[in-house]
């Protein structure tokens, strides 16, 4: 499955376009990314915990795209974004959506 | 012995009135999705070649509040990590509604198609604790409508 | 361009999960490690207390030792009876007791840091014999030779601090009601070490343990004067009345103590020094 945030690919022509797929993933971190966090806030530096929450966030959202694609049918996702919000306390919401389409 | 009845019966109320509503905007939501089928609505940013259209902003936007239930359940995730699986129903429903309004609106204009579909979602009010109090998601394209048609 | 009409399928988005379920496992999970988690900070933090010298206890409880002052009828036979006990109990080096005596209706006596014990008048008034008087003092001074005050409140501290930094910062609150369940289980298992200890003071002063399961029949009948129910064994900061009786019951068994004897009454003019003391 072709994944990119161009709609345009070079040497490519798209046959056939379904419209919009996303996929989206709430999570939390644990009582210990917390402290951690907690007491980074005092010394500084990077959140090493919170950038693997979100990493993770990020491929499973990529991965519920992509099975709503191939429901679909579709073989490529064009014109790809992200969107993150911090939904509650200590979780975050990452969210993708594009256009899925057949590419030759 | 008092703030456990409390607590206890919010939790209930929470969840079946929570319940029932989430189940009937849904019900909703998917009448109108099949009702919409037939807009198509795309990311990209180009207008199609060969064609004039009309082009005008369409948006749609909902807010949608949290029940005690889901903000318990929520809190509970906290503790241990994982999918916070009481939020992704309740942001699954504001990005399908909100959508939903901006096809409705593109529709009422008489649109062919959205293009450059975007997202926005923000909190809105964080409550005491910092806890979610509600969560607004603001669809909002270009609709193109059929103007003269060229070629 | 082509466009095809498509759906998504349900439940890619959404994890298809039943609520009450989910509500269920989370609950069941966070009241385990709270109980586990107090647990074994109890144990640590009684252990540890154990460690802070008498003397600071003292330091901790000067304000309090400021005695009523004038010598009474009450306060000396609280006091010969007190040398009686203290004689018997085998206290660590520097360990004095400093009683104290309130003439407030309350049914309750305690024992606090710096080895202050306090004796209220409705309590005193009821009790039928010595021996029972006798319990009732050693039970308290008992508390204060295992260092009961000092590790109580260092429990408290350590729990509520732990807690507070773990669940303070959520609607989990009322989570916090689990930790103070396994704290009523230390303070349960105080008050029976406590019972043991007293009853053997008891042993040693008179030659037999009649008339030490007054006290509990005392507080027994107190809680049915006023149709107090205990509630469930798990929920109280004492064990339940009747397990009280049967387990110093036992345990004279154990040693074969005399559980035969007369109580030695109380001194009249003691009775009647309380009763117009109110």
């Amino acid at each position: 499955m072709l994944i990119t945030n161009m709609e345009l690919i070079s040497g490519k022509k798209v046959l056939k376009h379904f419209g919009m797929v996303n996929g989206s993933s709430v999570r939390a971190k644990h009582v210990g990314r917390d402290l951690m966090a907690g007491l980074k806030n005092i010394f500084g530096g990077e959140l090493k915990g919170y950038t693997e929450l979100l990493q993770e966030s990020r491929e499973e959202a990529l991965e519920r795209m992509k099975l709503q694609a191939e429901a679909m049918g579709a073989n490529a996702i064009l014109n790809v974004r992200f969107s993150t919000s911090s939904v509650a306390q200590g979780a975050a919401e990452i969210f993708v959506y594009g256009s899925a389409v057949i590419l030759e | 012995m008092m703030d456990l009845i409390i607590f206890l019966s919010l939790l209930v109320l929470g969840y079946l009135v929570g319940q029932w509503t989430e189940k009937r905007h849904y019900r909703s939501i998917r009448e109108r999705e099949q009702q919409l089928k037939g807009l198509p609505i795309v990311t990209y940013r180009f207008p199609p070649k060969n064609k004039i259209f009309d082009q005008r902003l369409v948006t749609g936007n909902v807010v949608i509040s949290v029940d005690y239930f889901k903000r318990f359940i929520a809190a509970l995730r906290n503790f241990f990590g994982g999918r916070v699986t009481s939020y992704e129903s309740l942001l699954d429903r504001a990005r399908r509604e909100a959508l939903l309004r901006m096809k409705e609106q593109a529709e009422a204009m008489g649109a062919a198609y959205v293009f450059n579909v975007k997202y926005e979602t923000a909190s809105i009010s964080k409550g005491r604790k910092n806890a979610i109090g509600s969560v607004e998601v603001l669809a909002y394209g270009t609709a193109m409508i059929n103007g003269s048609n060229d070629a | 361009m082509k466009f095809e009409d498509s759906e998504i399928p349900e439940g890619i988005n959404v994890t298809q999960v039943h609520p009450l379920k989910e509500l269920a496992v989370l609950l069941g999970g966070a009241a385990i490690v709270i109980v586990l988690l107090v647990y074994a900070l109890g144990l640590s933090a009684g252990y540890l207390a154990r460690y802070i010298p008498f003397e600071t206890e003292l330091k901790l409880a000067s304000p309090f030792a400021q005695d009523a002052g004038q010598p009474t009828e009450i306060l000396d036979y609280l006091e010969k009876l007190k040398e009686r006990v203290v004689d018997v109990m085998d206290l660590p080096e520097g360990m004095t007791i400093r009683l104290h005596y309130s003439d407030a209706d309350t049914v309750n006596a305690f024992a606090t840091l710096g080895g202050n014990v306090v004796l209220f008048r409705g309590l005193l008034e009821k009790l039928p014999n010595e021996n029972a008087l006798v319990m009732l003092m050693a039970h308290e001074i008992a508390h204060v030779k295992h260092r009961d005050p000092i590790v109580s409140i260092g429990r408290g501290l350590a729990v509520s601090t732990v807690l507070g930094l773990v669940l303070g910062q959520s609607d989990l609150d009322v989570l916090g009601n689990t930790g103070l369940y396994t704290i009523l289980h230390f303070n349960r298992e105080m008050e029976a070490d406590a019972d043991r200890e007293a009853l053997e003071a008891v042993y040693k002063i008179y030659g037999h343990t009649s008339g030490a399961e007054d006290l509990f029949h005392t507080i027994q009948t107190y809680r049915e004067e006023l149709d107090e129910k205990e509630g469930p064994a798990f929920l109280q900061t004492h064990p339940l009345d009747q397990k009280r009786i049967d387990a110093i019951d036992n345990y004279s068994d154990e040693h074969h103590w005399a559980k035969e004897g007369k109580p030695a009454p109380i001194p009249p003019s003691f009775v009647e020094a309380l009763a117009t003391d109110r």
